[in-house]
């Protein structure tokens, strides 16, 4: 290794002194490239990966990268966002960014990041990126152009207790064939209330059904799974759709009407959600894929700690969202996470190699789906990834996915869906309210960016 | 204080007060005597009736003690009975002294680094704050000029003014700054370190002209005398004499950049920054992986010098706080 | 001896026609020591005051371009369905607390300086009092995050437990109470303080010669102390009125406005608007309400009390 090293110092030596420029200090040249990355507690593999992925880069150039990279544990994606910005302004913004795929618009739209067409044509054999899934391309693509790198995607499946369906009768066949129900349209959204409620009546589980607290895309997937649909593929403009945004106001309230879901859903912490379905005190709970790591990696059950993967596989089921009506098609929700490059990085090539390599590497790529419980972006995969039983398990459910419209003011937009969602649960508005008061606001701020149908 | 009370207050006392004040003792001794022929029954009702206040006093101040021994005993113990009363003593929580934390597969910075860091701001907040308001409670003081009056009142206006409303306006002052001079007023300690300075200083320099007013002028003169002039006399003679005063401000404005949040965690965002402060909310978080015995330890860590000074400081505390209530809430 | 002093020191500062006293003659000395402070006051008080003004007029957002939009943020600001939401709870949460401010800590200072007699006794039980406003807000925030937990490791869940009661919710079931008692554990020492002072500079004599006329203890708090603590009784109510009006930092530790904007007052909704949602302008905007206020109760103060009493009161 050494004997490379001061092999490439006097070719790069001899190089300098051939073309008589000032190249001397180039064969020690170090390039720092600076990484922001988010997520929860098991996403630190987004840092962690772009390290690893220095060590390639640096045998490719003979530069010596040097990779810092800071992970957040995000408490609110809003914070985050708002750092980056100051960063920037203060000219200290870092080489790559890491966020939902739905930030890119906004970022470009004020000249934060840079679009990556270029290297991405240039790469795309080299590391493989031609191996990775064109929906996850898609999810890059802002105004005809491509703006990140996907880093992984999901899943959101809803789980269920397996052990509290066998308390209430069913055997295991049964509970086996639940998720094939739902993904025939057999099984509906009726139907999970209706069982819901009867765990509930046996004095089985506290709560019938749980959901996240805090915005996020769960909120609009159900918009989806009712018909609606969010972004106009013509215009790329946002769209409300009435009808489906009061059926999905309508289910929220229906929820908490039977006593299934708590009214301040949306104020409990995710800690006691945790807490409450690993312990199995709630029948459902609109979960995602990176859950399963999660459970396995932080002790949020009261005896038990961290949990075992055989305890998950035993008394833990998963499913696609159910469909609205029988026969209807059941969906569940992408939110591909990506790697952006900063307008202010002094070497935007080598920052997009190293995400590149980060992201798509298929080690890499394999080792951060399977530590976060997120799902791999190639179609081919290593052995490892091949044999893990939860990724088989829920790969089939990318062929029902969604996912979120990228568009510069798409914040705006979530944020007044959860807040309509929030009263309705909280019983501050029926949802026949709560649905003029989210056309109004959204007029407000929007405009005529938002179609209302 | 005494001024305001005397001209302000409806006597309700028929008789003269002097009067009474002279023939007051005689007859406190005679009811005391009266006191010896009650009953037993009575004076215990008497005795209960002189308890009162201490037990009243005790119940209302209990929620206090029992919020803080359990951040004592927490710190220490795996298990408490009722939260506070250790079952098994430990000192695991403390572990993120010798390593850093790690929640999931993400890991917190060095302890070290964030309490360099707290010490950094706060010492620069305290250095800045004691500057600049000796060099003006002395102008205050000493000088005599058009104007003084108007900023004298200024800074009394100033110390009550909410500094905190002004967090969004702030925010930009501190960015243009940062754009037009290309130095980190954003994401520094330092640029937080002016702010926060900026909102203390009104109070510091009010507190320390009245220390200056206390010198007598001959002090001041005998150092012209010297051929001192007014910069040299405030440094070498003035400055020496109000030391007690120096302490006290130099004491509160630590101790206020130690505890100091809001400001740090809206303009502060690289972890290499990160405050005692900043890194204890980071943990208590949303998601709350880390058991209470940890975040009480930390807690109680980052409480090391305001216990120390509260211990040390007492009396001097009660009387200088007065005014140094700021943000009184 | 002092006139001889003062011949002296001003023949000292007899003009001498140096450059450098030529300069200070043009710019004095006292603005030398005083430009510090001006100009720390002039960057982070008079001109964020403007800037506030003016953000207020712009729609500011995540992409910082100045766009200026007239009063747009007005009229967003009187349609927007949560301001009478947000306005209520700051009357609710301001009125609250300042009575606990000022009716508890004038208890405690009665408590401590007049009934209890000996004195390091009222000294102690006042300086705990003081504990929790020296500690750091994020520690204090904590002491309250873990009383009110949700599940039974919260103190006042283990105390429901010992009367065989499940757990409470407490920060979501009873934000605004909880955030009330968070902020009034903390000023009750500021009234204290203030009033404990008042009360020993009262001159023993008055009190002495109340129960000579044999007015109990009740009694001389009615009519000898309560009257002589009319000014520092206003100030307390005006300048917490000030500081509450402000404050949202224990607010956003504990409970964070939530859940459902139920704790949510006016200075944290602005602030969650600017830095939360990125609405610099709008944030700005409803800022410049309290702006306002604080600028007008601050003259009003100087109004009511006068410079002299002010300066005596805020010793």
């Amino acid at each position: 290794m050494r004997s490379r090293w001061s092999l490439l110092g006097v070719l790069l030596v001899g190089l300098a002194l051939l073309s008589g420029t000032v190249g001397s200090s180039a064969a020690q040249q170090v390039v720092t490239i600076t990484a922001w990355a988010a997520g929860s507690p098991v996403d630190g593999t987004r840092c962690s990966n772009l390290v690893e992925a220095a060590g390639q880069l640096r045998s490719e150039t003979g530069l010596k990268i040097e990779p810092a990279c800071q992970f957040t544990h995000v408490q609110d994606w809003a914070a985050y966002r708002q750092r980056f910005v100051i960063a920037y302004q203060a000219g200290q913004a870092p080489d790559i960014w890491t966020g939902g795929h739905e930030e890119i618009a906004w970022m470009a739209a004020a000249g934060y990041i840079v679009p990556v067409d270029e290297y991405i044509q240039k790469y795309w054999e080299q590391y493989e990126l031609n191996d990775v899934f064109d929906n996850l391309w898609q999810a890059c693509t802002w105004k005809g152009q491509l703006w990140c790198v996907p880093q992984d995607t999901e899943a959101r499946p809803v789980y269920f207790r397996k052990d509290v369906l066998r308390q209430l009768g069913w055997s295991n066949a049964e509970i086996e064939a639940l998720p094939e129900r739902v993904r025939a349209g057999e099984f509906t959204l009726d139907d999970m209330i209706a069982l819901a409620k009867q765990a509930k009546e046996a004095g089985l589980v506290e709560w019938g059904v749980f959901h996240r607290p805090t915005p996020g895309g769960y909120f609009h997937m159900m918009t989806m799974a009712f018909g609606g649909q969010l972004q106009d593929p013509e215009t790329g403009k946002l769209v409300l759709d009435r009808q489906a945004m009061l059926k999905n106001l309508q289910f929220h309230a229906r929820l908490v009407q039977e006593g299934l879901t708590p009214p301040d859903m949306t104020a409990t912490s995710w800690r006691s959600i945790h807490k409450a379905v690993v312990e199995g005190r709630v029948l459902f709970w609109f979960g995602g894929t990176w859950h399963w790591a999660e459970w396995q990696r932080v002790p949020y059950h009261g005896e038990l700690g961290a949990l075992s993967e055989d305890y998950l596989w035993e008394n833990m089921g998963f499913m696609l969202v159910p469909a609205p009506e029988r026969g209807g098609r059941p969906i569940t929700q992408s939110h591909p996470f990506v790697y952006v490059i900063t307008s202010q990085s002094q070497n935007p090539e080598l920052a997009f190699r190293l995400a590149a390599i980060g992201a798509v590497r298929k080690d890499l790529a394999a080792k951060h789906a399977i530590e976060a419980g997120k799902l791999s972006i190639r179609k081919t995969n290593t052995a490892e990834y091949r044999n893990w039983g939860f990724g088989n398990a829920v790969s089939y459910m990318l062929e029902y996915t969604t996912t979120l419209p990228n568009h510069e003011r798409f914040d705006v937009y979530h944020r007044a869906v959860y807040n309509a969602i929030q009263a309705v649960e909280t019983g501050a508005r029926t949802p026949e309210q709560a649905l003029e008061d989210l056309v109004g606001e959204l007029q407000r701020e929007l405009g005529d960016e938002v179609i209302i149908r | 204080m005494r001024a305001s009370s005397s001209n302000s207050t409806p006597n309700p006392n028929p008789t003269p007060v002097g009067a009474a004040a002279v023939e007051a003792p005689p007859r406190r001794r005679k009811r005391k005597r009266e006191y010896a022929h009650l009953t037993r029954f009575a004076r215990t009702k008497a005795r209960l009736y002189a308890a009162l206040p201490y037990v009243l006093l005790a119940i209302v101040s209990l929620p206090i003690v029992v919020m803080y021994s359990w951040l004592l005993m927490n710190s220490f113990s795996k298990k408490t009975l009722f939260g506070f009363i250790p079952q098994e003593l430990t000192l695991n929580n403390w572990r993120f002294l010798w390593e850093p934390l790690r929640i999931g597969t993400s890991v917190h910075p060095s302890i070290w680094t964030v309490t360099g860091n707290t010490l950094l701001f706060a010492g620069g907040v305290t250095v800045l704050i004691v500057l600049i308001s000796t060099l003006a409670g002395f102008a205050l003081s000493r000088f005599d000029f058009r104007g003084r009056q108007s900023i004298m009142q200024l800074t009394i206006l100033l110390h009550a003014f909410p500094g905190v409303t002004l967090m969004i306006a702030i925010f930009f002052v501190l960015l243009y700054l940062m754009k037009f001079t290309g130095l980190p007023f954003l994401n520094s300690l330092w640029g937080v370190v002016l702010v926060k300075a900026a909102l203390e200083i009104p109070w510091s320099a009010w507190i320390i002209k009245g220390f200056f007013d206390a010198i007598p002028w001959e002090v001041e003169w005998s150092a012209y005398v010297d051929g001192c002039n007014r910069f040299q006399a405030w440094y070498k003679v003035i400055l020496p004499q109000i030391r007690p005063g120096i302490a006290a401000i130099a004491i509160f404005s630590f101790l206020a950049g130690w505890g100091e949040f809001i400001f740090l965690y809206t303009f502060i965002f690289s972890e290499a920054f990160y405050t005692l402060s900043l890194y204890l909310n980071s943990i208590i978080g949303e998601f709350q992986v880390v058991e209470y015995g940890v975040v009480a330890a930390v807690a109680l860590f980052y409480m090391i010098p305001v216990i120390v000074f509260f211990i040390f400081t007492q009396k001097g505390l009660m009387q200088v706080t007065v005014g140094g209530l700021k943000g009184g809430r | 001896m002092r006139a001889a002093v003062e011949q002296r020191a001003r023949a000292y500062r007899a003009p001498l026609n140096t450059p450098r006293t030529r300069l200070l003659r043009r710019f004095p000395t006292h603005w030398l020591f005083l430009l510090p402070m001006l100009l720390l006051v002039v960057v982070f008080f008079f001109v964020p005051v403007i800037l506030n003004l003016i953000l207020a007029f712009t729609d500011m957002t995540l992409s910082l371009r100045w766009e200026f939009v007239g009063l747009k943020n007005y009229v967003k600001f009187l349609q927007d369905p949560l301001i009478p939401q947000i306005a209520k709870n700051t009357l609710v949460y301001v009125s609250a607390t300042l009575s606990i401010n000022v009716i508890f800590g004038l208890f405690l200072a009665l408590l401590t300086t007049y009934f209890v007699k000996r004195e390091n006794v009222g000294l102690a039980f006042r300086s705990l009092w003081l504990l929790p406003r020296m500690t750091p807000p994020v520690v204090y925030a904590l002491l309250w995050i873990w009383m009110t937990d949700p599940t039974e490791y919260g103190l006042l869940n283990m105390m429901l437990q010992a009367f065989g009661l499940p757990p409470l919710s407490w920060r979501t079931e009873y934000p605004m109470a909880t955030i009330i008692l968070v902020n009034g554990m903390v000023g009750a020492s500021f009234g204290m303080i203030i009033f404990s002072a008042a009360i020993k500079s009262i001159p023993v004599d008055y009190i002495r010669a109340a129960k000579v006329d044999g007015a109990s203890d009740l009694g001389v708090v009615r009519w000898v102390i309560l009257p002589l603590l009319k000014w520092p009784l206003m100030f307390v109510t005006t300048w917490q009125t000030l500081s509450l009006l402000a404050s949202y930092e224990y607010i956003l530790l504990v409970t964070q406005g939530g859940p459902n904007h139920r704790s949510e007052v006016w200075s944290l909704y602005a602030y969650y608007k600017a830095f939360a949602s990125g609405q610099y302008g709008y944030g700005a905007a409803i800022a410049m309400v309290l702006v306002a206020v604080a600028v007008i109760i601050a003259l009003l103060m100087l109004r009511i009390f006068g410079f002299r009493r002010l300066m005596e009161l805020m010793r």
